[in-house]
């Protein structure tokens, strides 16, 4: 399967609110896509629209060429970190690793590997309701890693991370890419994706306001916190 | 649908949940029955089984909780990034609950029926029609009522409103009745799938009930249809 | 910090739905209720329930034989024998026994004429409870046990009995005072039996109360008034049971001073029988009571889930008044919605009913006021307690399921018959389910012999004792749910 997410025309209002706003952008393999707009630029509806949780008004996302609720084993195609909160605090970190994995067929080998790639391994066997902020990024990336998939989805994957977890999530993003995997990045700090994007992709107001490279944009802009200042004056929409 | 299958046991078996829910539907089951054979009752069987109006709130407690529990914290859309065929997620709950209502009411409907042959006056054989009829067809109400608050879950989508939502469907009507008329309440016990669907733990004057213990069985299965229809429809259409 | 919780509160379109869910069904199944009871008499609607001097529904029927006494006097008889026969009583339904029910009545009677529900006193001898002075339906004084010589004075406004063993030695039983009593009035000898009564489960819920007809007949002599008497059966609705028509009727005889009077009924306030009270237009309280008990969890355990409960916290340290001001605007809110609701259809309802020919039983404005504010507050008190579960165990699904197990069940065990009736009053003293007591409007009396089981609408608590232990309840939980906000993270 190609290393591709394509999102094409999307629109979604919720109520009177529009959410997307004809959505279009394509992220490719081997590069770090950064996904940036201010807060409630619809970011994270675009997200969920390609993983299938929501549903259109109308436009397609497509995973490899397909639509992702069409995936067999859809973790193996592509691996997302949406809500790292989003999990049963009574359950260890370990144990929700294996109940994803067996839902694509893998087994508890696979787990451990991710654990490891993670550094996650000391703590899970221990309760995920007592995990801290970055402990649980971790913990979805690792479950994003899991099917190693060839394309890679994360919202805001550096919220609560330490210092040194920042580094470690530059580090790991840029691996990804290196191996071919195509890696979509959503961030609302243009700051975070410095060094990492190789592409940027900017949104404000339900619709990309400009999609480049980033060397492209330093070079019009100086540096990329210009142009993200600049791009997005008067689009946000502040909820 | 096995690797749901096998995703949605792990789920079950990893949290306290399952583990608190079958021994507490079961004891509370068997507790209130053992404890009610010996009072004195036109209808000795009936009265054998009535841990299952206790049991039945603990079978919808678990039942709305092990799907709408994932709503709360957020881990439906986990689990529907996992599996995109949602269906299949709710077939998988709805068997391994059944399979967990099942484990907790067949030892707990047993008990009940030998605690009221040995205790009440005039119970009938355990191997009668009657019985058998009555002890069977609890379990299979039980599961029903398991399957009713699978559906309502996944039409509410919140714990609490699910729960709420079917304790009130199983325990307002009785109250209803109460202040209702003759014919409206005879209405209403047919419809309801509590007051219908236990007319099957009947064994005396079945003539003079609204409706027939398997009719009645009948309307609770039918609720429990009705609710996974609009909870597997309202899965499907609606965002996450 | 109210008005913070009451914003919070009022921006949750889901909650505020709950509330208004909470006061349509009070409202409209209160309408569907009243507007589907029905009663008839025989295929006619009923005779209006005649009512007593305190205004209250009264049964008034019996066998009176009398005369006109104009002012003072007073009357003196023995009475020689007191037989009766109970028709097909349990367990066996299939003979007529000999016997009285235990408050089979003959004796004595002053009455203001022979209207039902008329003013009177009367001093009598009881199939079991010894003689008894009565007045006006709602009042009943015991005298001794083993007399049978009887005596009723009057003296104006005041009736004074007394009882003797052997006619010689007298004991004043007790004075009775029937207001406005006019000079001319009847006394006379009177005989009544009360149905004998039993009340078993309904399939169906509630009770199925079962009366069977019985008869009385007292043999007096040494009658000391002589004169012509006149008989009436008092309350009578013209129809016969067969033993009345084979063997014997109501109906009297005289030989001399000896007057043999036989006689059913009762003289008694009137229990549901006479037909439904106020209370049933309150059918909706139980699908409010759901609603606001969903309401009242989300709105403590919605916080802690999201962990805006820190927010709170943050904001308002006061940990215990947070809560405790969480409590009260959710007891305020639901008390409210209780309070319109249950004003507007208490009312309304009771017009529906009756613009249907069924005898609501009449009840007092006090008495419709405080079932009103009963409603409000089972409602409110049951949010409060409900909320206070969730703010203690912090999970919404567990506190759900305990509210309702706590506050329905036990009800619904009650009331339903599922339980034994002494099992049934014990849920309804212990348990929160205590605060249905205020639906209870007609109050139970000792000296009638009816069923007076939760099934049939008494409760073992008066209405405010049961509304203060689910009170209780909810203070105990507020109090746990404070103590462990104090003592343990956010």
């Amino acid at each position: 399967m190609e290393a591709i997410i394509e999102v094409s025309e999307l629109h979604k209002r919720f109520g009177a609110a529009v959410a997307l706003d004809g959505m279009t952008f394509t992220a490719g393999p081997g590069l770090v896509t950064g996904f940036v707009g201010p807060n409630g630029a619809g970011k994270s509806t675009t997200m969920r629209v390609i993983l299938g949780l929501d549903r259109p008004d109308s436009g397609t996302a497509l995973v490899g060429g397909r639509p992702y609720a069409s995936l067999r084993n859809p973790l193996t195609h592509l691996g997302a970190l949406i809500d790292p909160g989003a999990l049963q605090p009574g359950r260890s970190g370990r144990n929700h690793l294996l109940w994803l994995a067996q839902s694509q067929g893998l087994g508890a080998k696979r787990v451990d590997e991710v654990l490891d790639l993670t550094a996650m391994r000391p703590v899970a066997r221990r309760r995920a309701g007592g995990y801290s902020l970055g402990m649980r990024q971790r913990l979805g990336i690792a479950a994003a890693l899991l099917g190693d998939p060839p394309v890679l989805m994360l919202d805001e994957p550096f919220n609560g991370l330490d210092p040194e977890g920042i580094v470690w999530m530059r580090g790991l993003l840029r691996s990804l890419a290196a191996e071919g995997r195509a890696v979509l990045v959503s961030s609302h700090l243009m700051s975070e994706l410095q060094d990492v994007a190789g592409h940027v992709v900017l949104v404000g107001a339900g619709t990309v306001v400009e999609s480049s490279s980033t060397a492209d944009l330093t070079g019009r802009y100086g540096s990329l916190e210009a142009a993200y200042l600049e791009l997005t004056r008067g689009t946000g929409v502040l909820r | 649908m096995r690797a749901a299958l096998r995703a949605e046991w792990t789920k079950l078996r990893t949290v306290p949940d399952a583990y608190l829910a079958v021994p507490l539907i079961a004891v509370l089951t068997a507790g209130v029955s053992v404890a009610a054979s010996t009072a004195e009752s036109a209808d000795v069987v009936h009265s054998s089984l009535l841990g299952v109006e206790l049991g039945q709130a603990a079978v919808a407690v678990w039942a709305v909780q092990i799907l709408a529990g994932e709503y709360g914290t957020g881990l439906i859309r986990t689990t529907f990034t996992a599996l995109p065929r949602r269906l299949e997620v709710l077939a998988a709950k709805a068997v391994l609950l059944l399979a967990g209502v099942l484990a907790a009411s067949v030892p707990a409907i047993v008990a009940s029926v030998v605690a009221g042959h040995r205790f009440a006056t005039d119970y009938p054989s355990l191997a009668s029609g009657t019985v058998l009829r009555a002890a069977g067809g609890a379990v299979i109400y039980l599961c029903l009522i398991a399957l009713i608050g699978l559906g309502a879950a996944a039409t509410v989508r919140s714990a609490v409103a699910g729960t709420g939502v079917v304790l009130g469907l199983l325990l307002a009507p009785a109250v209803l009745t109460m202040f209702l008329n003759p014919d409206w309440q005879r209405w209403l016990y047919k419809v309801s799938p509590s007051t219908a669907g236990q007319t099957i733990e009947s064994t005396v004057d079945l003539a003079g009930l609204p409706i027939g213990p398997w009719a009645g069985l009948g309307v609770a299965a039918a609720w429990a249809v009705a609710a996974l229809g609009i909870g597997a429809l309202t899965l499907r259409l609606r965002d996450v | 910090m109210i008005r913070a919780e009451l914003t919070k509160f009022r921006s949750v379109r889901a909650w505020v739905a709950g509330i208004a869910v909470a006061f349509l069904a009070i409202v409209g199944l209160g309408l569907l209720g009243a507007s589907g009871i029905q009663q008839d008499c025989m295929g006619r609607p009923c005779p209006p329930t005649p009512t007593g001097p305190g205004g209250e529904a009264v049964d008034d029927h019996f066998s009176y034989v009398h005369q006109t006494l104009d002012g003072d006097g007073e009357l003196t008889a023995h009475v020689a024998a007191f037989t009766g026969i109970i028709t097909y009583p349990p367990p066996n339904h299939d003979t007529i026994v000999n016997g009285l029910v235990p408050w089979a009545k003959a004796g004595i009677m002053v009455k203001d004429g022979t209207k039902e529900g008329a003013t009177y006193a009367a001093v009598m001898l009881t199939g079991e409870h010894g003689v008894r002075l009565q007045h006006d339906f709602t009042e009943d004084k015991a005298g001794p046990a083993n007399a049978s010589w009887l005596r009723l004075a009057r003296a104006g406004d005041t009736i004074t009995a007394y009882a003797s063993a052997d006619g010689a030695a007298w004991s004043t039983v007790g004075t009775a005072t029937l207001k406005d009593l006019p000079k001319p009035v009847d006394i006379g000898l009177f005989v009544a039996s009360p149905q004998n009564v039993t009340s078993v489960a309904s399939p169906r819920g509630g009770s199925l109360v079962q009366a069977r007809f019985t008869q009385a007949t007292a043999v007096f002599d040494s009658v000391d008034r002589t004169g012509k008497w006149a008989f009436t059966e008092v309350g009578d609705n013209g129809m016969q049971t067969d033993w009345e028509k084979n063997d014997q009727p109501a109906g009297f005889t005289q030989d001399q001073g000896r007057i043999t009077v036989s006689g059913s009924g009762d003289i008694a306030p009137a229990a549901q029988e006479g037909g439904p009270t106020i209370a049933f237009t309150l059918t909706g309280m139980i699908v409010a009571l759901m609603a606001v008990i969903i309401v009242a969890v989300l709105f403590i355990t919605g916080e802690y889930r999201r962990g805006l409960i820190r927010t709170t916290f943050a904001a308002m340290p006061g940990r215990g008044r947070v809560l405790t001001a969480k409590a009260a605007v959710i007891g305020a809110i639901t008390f409210v919605c209780g309070l319109i609701g249950a004003a507007i259809i208490v009312p309304l309802g009771a017009h529906v009913v009756r613009s249907n020919h069924v005898n609501l039983l009449p009840t007092s404005a006090g008495t419709q006021i405080r079932v009103i504010v009963g409603a409000a507050l089972l409602l409110s008190l049951a949010a409060i307690f409900a909320y206070a579960v969730g703010a203690a165990l912090r999970r919404g699904v567990l506190a759900i399921a305990l509210a309702v197990v706590l506050l329905v069940l036990p009800y619904l065990l009650a009331t339903t018959s599922l339980l034994p009736t002494a099992a049934g009053q014990w849920l309804l003293r212990l348990t929160p389910a205590a605060g249905f007591a205020f639906q209870q409007v007609l109050p139970a009396y000792h000296q009638v012999a009816k069923p007076y089981t939760p099934a049939d609408g008494y409760y073992p608590l008066a209405p405010w004792a049961g509304l203060a232990v689910l009170a209780a309840w909810g203070a105990a939980m507020l109090g746990l749910a404070v103590l462990r906000a104090r003592r343990s993270d956010a």
